[in-house]
């Protein structure tokens, strides 16, 4: 049975991380609100641009563009992993690695066994895990989240796009939480390279002047649609993670509010208790005086 | 017509927001092959550019520049979309 001092401790503690939780529950909402607003002013971009290629692709030679025709035998891949940079989001980080582990050991696992598999990480707590696991990481990016600016998209896209180029690897991959809704992000491993050319459907754009030429404006689109594909997933993933961070700190203030309710029931039981306890030595002691 | 009689409206984006959006008399932009300037009613053109001056002329007779690495440039309809990822 703990005593009155000990419940009294336990109170105190448990009210102070209830503040704490709360505190970057807020915290974690108004950064959500600031990533969503960033991913909406990405898209019209991102939208056109692919909308570009789509109705570009219908008109020229796919094949001759290395980095829009697969290759038939995969001899080498590059897995890009999106992380977040902190923890305290509940699973975020836990479940896209478990997927990131999946793609590279089960997927892949034959490629990284002949050491035919190459890493990026972007944010610190993948980068951590898999370099303490000794896996081959080309290039980390800690806390790229801090300062999360569109210049890293670029470096990862180029480096993506000129390994493939010069054959090192034969697939990119990249594996990143989606910003769905609040409650939950979906996790994904969406294949980046070789680019899937889906999108030649309907309206390819009528009768375009084309300056200097289809092929040449594709030659210049595909980089261009690589990097905001790097951003866009970076900003999902950027969001995703505020969004998990507040719902896992919401839980936290719940669960502490719950657990302050049954220690407050049992402070006061405790006190009831001594009180009555402290009466009935003191009835004891008058009777025994009277007798 | 309903819409201002010289111009066409034109948005610049790029990938962190929407730089310009508006109505503009031409545009001149710097493709690959060399400078280009587009007015109204221009045909449907999808471009590619290169490092360079975008010149705006803008309705009330004003001008407004800025300077690209790269991008693209797509009218179709009297409907101008610059898309760069540098612009400053």
């Amino acid at each position: 049975m703990p005593t009155l001092k000990d419940i009294r401790v336990r109170i105190k503690g448990v009210t102070s991380t209830q503040q704490v939780t709360k505190a970057m529950k807020m915290v974690a909402a108004a950064k959500l609100r600031r990533a969503q607003e960033r991913a909406v002013m990405a898209r019209p971009y991102a939208a056109k641009l692919s909308e570009m290629l789509g109705s570009l692709s219908a008109k020229v030679d796919t094949s001759e563009n290395p980095l829009l025709s697969g290759r038939s035998e995969v001899r080498g891949a590059l897995v890009i992993l999106i992380t977040s940079d902190r923890g305290l989001c509940g699973g975020f980080n836990t479940n896209i690695i478990k997927v990131a582990q999946r793609v590279v050991n089960n997927e892949y696992g034959e490629l990284n066994a002949a050491g035919r598999l190459s890493m990026i990480c972007a944010g610190t707590r993948g980068f951590d895990f898999f370099r303490k696991r000794g896996y081959t990481i080309l290039k980390g990016y800690p806390s790229v989240f801090q300062n999360l600016d569109f210049s890293t998209a670029q470096e990862i896209a180029e480096t993506a796009s000129s390994m493939y180029l010069k054959g090192e690897v034969d697939k990119v991959v990249v594996v990143y939480n989606e910003f769905k809704s609040v409650l939950a992000p979906v996790l994904k491993a969406e294949t980046l390279l070789p680019i899937s050319s889906e999108e030649n459907e309907g309206d390819t754009g009528g009768d375009y002047i084309y300056e200097p030429s289809p092929s040449a404006i594709i030659s210049e689109l595909v980089p261009k649609h690589l990097n905001t594909q790097v951003w866009r997933m970076m900003l999902e993933s950027n969001a995703a993670e505020q969004a998990a961070r507040m719902t896992a700190m919401d839980s936290a203030t719940e669960n502490a509010k719950e657990l302050l309710r049954t220690l407050n029931i049992s402070y006061n039981r405790a006190r009831q208790a001594a009180i009555t306890k402290e009466l009935s030595e003191i009835v004891g002691g008058a009777d025994a005086l009277q007798n | 017509m309903a819409q201002s009689d010289k111009g066409f409206e034109l948005d610049i984006v790029t990938p962190q927001k929407l730089h310009f959006s508006g109505q503009v008399t031409s545009v001149t932009a710097p493709g690959l092959d060399g400078l280009f300037q587009v007015m109204k009613n221009h045909a449907p053109l999808l471009a590619a550019l290169k490092k360079g001056p975008v010149r705006l002329a803008l309705g009330d007779k004003t001008e407004k520049s800025f300077s690209i690495k790269d991008g693209f440039f797509e009218v179709s309809g009297n409907k101008a979309i610059l898309l760069t990822e540098t612009i400053s």
